[in-house]
């Protein structure tokens, strides 16, 4: 065979690839996602910090605030458990960075970029990972504050608690994928992992109310993405008002799933 | 003259013994642990601006839970012996994961096959570790200034003070160095130090007073070693009965520093290389 010959061979070939589709985007991120589950169950220190940090981090605020935020009139059980869950939902999301690190770092990146699947999918996979990851968290979480007297007043309530949590966690993964996908190097993802999310986490409403705060922070801490979503958690649990947290926390969540979704998939297409 | 007889001569000159050359040796491996760390900014930011960072925000959401009448310049004076604490028993987590990467790259084997003092990888890293502990302490309490932290002593208290809390991080670090030598992936030595240090800089008089915890926990945060660093930094700080804080601070520390360099050194020389 001639040059001409391989090369309509390699273009017929090229051509016979499904590499875009609904189905075939669905079906390959299935499989990346399977494939980050199976490292994720056979990392034993990934299941430890799943199962205990959140409960650690809701007993020391708990017991640590609990009585002086009573004489504030709050109750802290109640306050407290969707900040929580939304810190375990950053964790998640921060595992997930340090796992894209480290297959661009392997090059295994550069293989699936080689290979005829989805574009998506290496994202699709990682959230879809990463969000059975989160409710393994979030159901251990929930039946441990249980036992500390947290209650839901309604059980509509504990589905909608779910899916906004869900939703959370799907952009908090997407976001944290674009942060591995513009700075590679797993050192150097590990160790700024906490710069969104010390500020967006602790400076919120979530553990302490806003007039707590001093006056000039007020408006940032109230306006941000995490303390929508804890308040709108919040009034889910409490039964209290719900639609203006919700409608800002969808706002935000949404508006900013759709920029690291095509941002992602950009950078992922660049990868060489 | 064979071979084999230069060689033997040669080992038999070896001296890696002796304390003068333990000594040179542990200064050596220093020297290098800090040269990483000075050429490794990265590592520097997570390590320091992490407490730096937990401190800016607990004073600023949690001032007028702890102290509803005072201002928020009273909670940091309140708040920075903890966020000192705490920030070093944190780090001593990454001095334990950077001795395993040293274990775990070859850079141990290497040293094992030279002629040098073999406590001198643990120890270069807890002297090199400390080196890191005290700019941070530097660092959080330049930091703690800005948002009202003030020393109300002399010189001898606020050098104590810096001071003070490296030695007792430096004991904690021989517990993360134990477990860096027994651990079998870099992530063990974080998994097995954050699940009590948490609990343990959480459940002490630093970020709340005493009186903020349930009856039946307040008999565990007023032993709590970590509660006795805080109460022996506020002292000396602000002046005040202290003696006794730092006295039982410095027994934690050499308690565990005896305790765990004992049983790091012993698991060091039976590890298989």
């Amino acid at each position: 065979m001639n040059s001409a010959d391989f090369r309509s061979k390699a273009q017929s070939l090229v051509k016979l690839r499904h590499e875009s589709g609904i189905n075939r985007a669905i079906s390959d991120s299935l499989l990346i996602a399977w494939r980050n589950l199976i490292r994720l169950s056979r990392t034993p220190a990934v299941i430890v910090s799943v199962l205990l940090f959140p409960i650690l981090f809701f007993s020391g605020f708990l017991l640590a605030f609990e009585r002086l935020m009573s004489f504030q009139g709050i109750d802290y059980v109640q306050y407290l458990v969707p900040i929580i869950t939304l810190q375990a939902m950053f964790f998640t999301a921060m595992g997930s960075a340090v796992t894209l690190a480290k297959d661009i770092k392997t090059g295994m990146l550069q293989r699936c970029r080689a290979m005829p699947i989805s574009r998506a999918a290496v994202l699709g996979g990682l959230i879809l990972a990463y969000l059975v990851r989160a409710i393994a968290a979030t159901i251990i979480l929930l039946t441990f504050a249980h036992l500390y007297g947290f209650r839901f007043q309604t059980f509509i309530a504990v589905l909608g608690y779910l899916a906004l949590t869900l939703l959370f966690t799907t952009t908090a993964v997407a976001g944290y994928a674009v942060f591995a996908l513009v700075l590679r190097q797993p050192d150097l993802v590990n160790s700024l992992l906490i710069v969104p999310y010390a500020p967006l986490l602790l400076l919120s409403t979530g553990f302490s109310p806003a007039e707590n705060f001093p006056q000039w922070l007020q408006p940032i801490v109230q306006v941000q993405p995490v303390s929508y979503t804890a308040a709108a958690l919040r009034a889910l649990v409490n039964g209290t008002e719900l639609l203006v947290p919700l409608f800002w926390s969808l706002v935000w969540l949404i508006g900013l799933l759709v920029a690291f979704g095509l941002i992602a998939v950009r950078l992922y297409q660049r990868v060489s | 003259m064979t071979k084999s007889s230069t060689a033997s001569n040669l080992v038999a000159k070896r001296r890696e013994g002796g304390i003068t050359r333990t000594l040179n040796d542990i200064a050596l491996i220093t020297q290098r642990n800090l040269l990483l760390d000075i050429r490794n900014p990265a590592v520097i930011v997570g390590a320091t601006g992490f407490p730096v960072f937990l401190m800016l925000i607990f004073t600023a959401s949690f001032a007028r839970v702890v102290v509803p009448q005072g201002s928020y310049a009273d909670y940091a004076q309140f708040l920075v012996p903890l966020s000192i604490v705490q920030g070093l028993l944190f780090s001593t987590t990454s001095i334990g994961t950077a001795l395993y990467n040293d274990l775990d790259s070859g850079m141990d084997t290497r040293l094992r096959t030279l002629p040098i003092a073999r406590s001198a990888l643990l120890a270069g890293r807890i002297l090199g570790g400390a080196g890191r502990l005290l700019a941070q302490v530097i660092i959080i309490t330049l930091v703690g200034y800005f948002i009202g932290f003030r020393f109300q002593t002399g010189i001898l208290s606020i050098i104590t003070f810096l001071l003070l809390p490296v030695i007792f991080a430096s004991a904690f670090s021989w517990i993360a160095v134990f477990f860096a030598v027994k651990a079998k992936a870099a992530e063990s030595v974080q998994v097995s130090m954050t699940p009590w240090l948490l609990p343990l800089t959480f459940l002490s008089i630093g970020l709340v007073p005493l009186e903020g915890f349930p009856e039946w926990l307040q008999g565990f945060v007023a032993i709590n070693p970590v509660s006795a660093a805080a109460q022996a930094l506020r002292g000396l700080a602000i002046g005040g009965s202290t003696i006794r804080f730092v006295l039982e601070t410095l027994l934690w520390s050499v308690a565990i520093t005896v305790i765990f360099s004992t049983l790091a050194i012993r698991a060091y020389q039976r590890r298989n290389v």
